[in-house]
C-alpha cells in the first residue's frame, strides 16, 4: 500500500482527471469536468421529471386523502384520525404486524437461499450455466400470478401434492391455502430469482486477483469465503434484502389468493378500500403507512449492514 | 309442406328484414357511423351472453358496435368513481344497490321511462331502483338470481335443508362462504341475526352468529372456491343458483338447495354512466336488455331468470333459473337502506367477524 493511504481510504486515481487536481489552484480540466456534470444532469432529468410527475404527485395526492374524513370517519375538518383509526382497530393493528413480520421473514428465508445459489452460479459453464439462469429467471418471466396458480392448485389438501399422501393415510389432511404459510412459500418463490441475480452480480464483481492472493497465502476455500466473498459481497446483501423486503411486504397477489380473505395484509386491506367499500381516505392512509413501515425497515436494514460494509 | 321457391324465400326474408329495420328505426336513435358503445360488465359468461344477445338487436338496429370494460363490479365501480370527470363506459352492469348507490354518488344517471318502450313488461317486484322523478327511472333490471346452498351430495349424507346447516360442526373448514364485501353479504347478516334470535334492527346475535362459522374459503363467485370443491377441501358453499347450474353443466356433482328460511333475492341491472355523450343510445341499450328477446337469450346463456313478464321459459330450462325456485321461494330486500348501512356493516364484519374467520 503507497505510503499516505491508510486502509479505508477511498483511492480515486482510476478517475481520469483526478491526478490532475492540484490542491488549492484550479484545475486545467476543470471545463471537461464542469460539462460532464452538466449532461450528468440532463441525463438525470427526464427520470428525475417523470418521477416527479407521476410518482411526486400521486404521493401527495394521496397524502392529502388520507387526512380526509370519509362515511366511517365523519369529521369536519382534515386530521390525522384515519391514522390514529388504523393503528386502534386492534385487528387493524394485527395486519399492519403481520405486514412487517411476512416481509422479514420471508427475507430471512429467502436470502440465504439465493446467496447459496449466487455463489454456485459462477462455478457454472456453458449449456448448463445458460440454463440455470433461463431457469431461474422463468418465475419473473412467467409473472407472480401465474406462479400464484400453479401453488393454488398444488397446495389444496387433497390436490396432487398431499393428496396421494391423504388417501394413502400416511397424513392428515393439511391445510396450507388460506394460511400464512402459503403466503411464505410463494413469495420465497418468487423472490428468489431477483435476490440470485443480484447477489450474482455482486459475487460476480468480487477480483478473481483477490482469491489468488488469498490461495498464495494459504487461505482454504472456507477462510476464502469469510475473509474474501463474504465481506466485499455486503454491499450486495444490503441491497438485496432491501429488494426482498420491499417485494415481501408490498405483495398483494400472494395474500389475495393464497392468504385468504381472512389474512389480510397491508396491500390487500388497501385493495379493499379502495375496490370493496370505495373508501379512498382510509385506502390513502394505510398506503401512507405501508410507505413509512417501508422506509423505516430500509433505514433498519443500512443501520444493521453498515458496520458489515467495507468501504 | 309445400316447398318454398328460392324467389318467395327471398321476399319473405325481405320482408321480415324491412319489418325489423321499420321497428328499429322508429325505436333506435341515429348515431355516428363507426361509434362504439362501451359496456361495463362481469367478464367471462356474462358479457359473452351480453354480447351474444343484446349485441346483434343492438347492432343491427343503431349501427353501433359493442365494446366491453370486463371485471368484478368492485373494480368496476372503482374506475367509474375515479374517471367521474370523462368515463370511458357507456352503461353499468351491477346489481340494484350497486346501482343505487351509483346514482347518490352521481357516477350513474337516471333514464327516461318515454324511452323504454319495454318497461311496460317488467315485473313490478324487479323494479327496485328509482328515478328522482315519475318520468324516469334509476336503471333498469335485467334478471334475477338467488343465492342458496350448493354441497356434495357424496360426501355429505344428512340432507341440507337450512341456512344454519352451515354451522354444523362437520362443515368446519369445509365451507365456502361469501366474502365480507359480498353484494348479499347485508342480507346474511339480517339472516344470521333471525336465527340467532335477532332482528334486522338487532343485528348483535347476527355479527356474533356469523363469527361462529369456519369457512375454509371466503369469495365472489364459484371460480373462488371452485378447485377447492374439486379437490374435496370445501363440501358446501353458499352460492348465487346460475353459478350453481354452470357448475352442474360443467359435471360437477354438486346439489343444490333453497333453504327453507327462503334463498336470497338479488336483482341485478343496467344503469347509464353520467356524462358520457351517446344517452339516447344507452336508453335504447336499457330498452333491448329489458325486452324480451333478450331476456329469453339471457336465460338460456346464464340461466338468469327472467324480469319481463311475457316471457315464458321452457320447463327444463325454468328449472335451471333460479334452480327450480319460484318467486315465493325467494326473500326481497330493499337496495336503498342497505346502501346506507353497508359501510358499517362491512366495518364491523371485518373488525368483529374476520378475526375469528382468520384464527380457526
Amino acid at each position: 500500500m503507497p505510503d499516505g493511504i491508510e486502509a479505508g481510504d477511498v483511492v480515486v486515481a482510476d478517475v481520469p482527471w483526478a491526478s490532475h487536481a492540484s490542491p488549492g489552484g484550479v484545475d486545467s480540466r476543470i471545463g471537461p469536468l464542469k460539462g460532464r456534470r452538466d449532461v450528468t444532469r440532463l441525463l438525470l432529468a427526464p427520470s428525475l421529471v417523470l418521477l416527479g410527475l407521476f410518482l411526486g404527485i400521486p404521493l401527495i395526492v394521496v397524502l392529502v386523502a388520507s387526512f380526509q374524513p370519509n362515511v366511517l370517519i365523519p369529521r369536519d375538518s382534515a386530521g390525522l384520525y384515519n391514522y390514529t383509526y388504523l393503528i386502534a382497530q386492534p385487528y387493524y393493528a394485527k395486519i399492519l404486524v403481520r405486514t412487517i413480520w411476512l416481509g422479514i421473514v420471508a427475507t430471512i428465508v429467502t436470502l440465504p437461499l439465493g446467496y447459496a445459489a449466487a455463489l454456485l452460479l459462477p462455478r457454472l459453464r456453458g449449456r448448463l450455466a445458460n440454463m440455470a439462469v433461463m431457469g431461474l429467471t422463468f418465475p419473473i418471466l412467467a409473472g407472480p400470478l401465474v406462479v400464484i396458480l400453479g401453488w393454488m392448485a398444488l397446495l389444496p389438501a387433497h390436490g396432487p401434492l398431499f393428496g396421494p399422501l391423504v388417501r394413502w393415510g400416511l397424513i392428515a389432511p393439511p391445510r396450507i391455502i388460506g394460511t400464512d404459510t402459503a403466503v411464505l412459500i410463494s413469495l420465497v418463490q418468487f423472490m428468489l430469482p431477483f435476490a440470485i441475480l443480484t447477489l450474482y452480480t455482486t459475487i460476480k464483481q468480487i477480483p478473481h486477483e483477490l482469491y489468488e492472493a488469498a490461495e498464495s497465502l494459504g487461505a482454504g476455500p472456507l477462510r476464502e469465503f469469510r475473509d474474501v466473498t463474504l465481506p466485499l459481497s455486503m454491499p450486495g446483501v444490503l441491497s438485496t434484502s432491501i429488494i426482498l423486503f420491499s417485494l415481501g411486504a408490498s405483495s398483494y397477489i400472494s395474500p389475495h389468493y393464497l392468504g385468504g380473505a381472512a389474512n389480510l395484509t397491508l396491500t390487500t386491506l388497501i385493495g379493499q378500500f379502495i375496490l370493496a367499500t370505495y373508501n379512498n381516505a382510509l385506502a390513502s392512509a394505510a398506503a401512507i403507512l405501508l410507505l413509512l413501515i417501508m422506509v423505516l425497515c430500509m433505514v433498519g436494514l443500512v443501520l444493521l449492514f453498515r458496520p458489515l460494509i467495507r468501504p | 309442406m309445400k316447398k318454398l321457391s328460392r324467389r318467395t324465400a327471398l321476399k319473405l326474408a325481405g320482408a321480415a328484414g324491412a319489418s325489423a329495420w321499420a321497428r328499429s328505426s322508429l325505436a333506435a336513435p341515429a348515431v355516428n357511423k363507426g361509434t362504439v358503445f362501451t359496456v361495463s360488465v362481469w367478464g367471462g359468461v356474462t358479457q359473452e351472453a351480453v354480447e351474444a344477445t343484446i349485441g346483434p338487436e343492438f347492432t343491427s338496429a343503431t349501427g353501433a358496435t359493442l365494446a366491453f370494460d370486463i371485471g368484478a363490479q368492485g373494480p368496476r365501480y372503482s374506475k367509474l368513481m375515479a374517471q367521474r370527470a370523462s368515463p370511458t363506459a357507456d352503461v353499468f352492469f351491477g346489481t340494484d344497490e350497486a346501482l343505487v348507490a351509483g346514482l347518490k354518488a352521481g357516477i350513474l344517471a337516471p333514464a327516461r321511462r318515454k324511452n323504454l318502450a319495454n318497461l311496460g313488461e317488467v315485473e313490478d317486484w324487479a323494479l327496485t331502483v328509482k328515478g328522482p322523478d315519475a318520468e324516469t327511472i334509476g336503471g333498469v333490471p335485467y334478471c334475477l338470481i338467488a343465492y342458496i346452498l350448493g354441497y356434495n351430495p357424496d360426501q355429505i349424507k344428512t340432507p341440507i335443508t337450512s341456512w344454519a346447516d352451515l354451522w354444523r360442526p362437520e362443515f368446519a373448514g369445509k365451507l365456502a362462504f361469501a366474502s365480507q364485501f359480498h353484494s348479499m353479504m347485508p342480507g346474511l347478516v339480517i339472516l344470521a341475526a333471525e336465527l340467532a334470535g335477532g332482528s334486522a334492527t338487532n343485528l348483535d346475535p347476527g355479527f356474533k352468529k356469523l363469527a361462529e362459522l369456519r369457512p375454509a374459503k371466503l369469495g365472489f363467485t364459484w371460480t373462488d372456491w371452485s378447485s377447492l370443491y374439486q379437490s374435496g377441501d370445501v363440501v358446501i358453499a353458499t352460492e348465487f343458483d346460475c353459478y350453481l347450474a354452470v357448475m352442474q353443466t360443467q359435471d360437477y356433482k354438486i346439489k343444490t338447495v333453497v333453504p327453507k328460511e327462503k334463498g336470497l333475492a338479488s336483482i341485478d341491472g343496467v344503469g347509464i354512466v353520467k356524462g358520457r355523450p351517446n344517452v339516447e343510445l344507452a336508453e335504447f341499450f336499457l330498452d333491448t336488455t329489458i325486452g324480451a328477446k333478450a331476456q329469453l337469450g339471457l336465460a338460456e346463456h346464464l340461466f338468469h331468470g327472467p324480469i319481463n313478464k311475457k316471457v315464458q321459459l321452457p320447463g327444463d330450462l325454468k328449472a335451471k333459473c333460479y334452480c327450480g325456485a319460484e318467486i315465493a321461494d325467494l326473500r326481497f330486500f330493499d337496495p336503498e337502506p342497505f346502501v346506507a348501512v353497508r359501510p358499517a356493516w362491512t366495518e364491523r364484519l371485518t373488525t368483529e367477524v374476520l378475526p375469528n374467520w382468520a384464527a380457526r
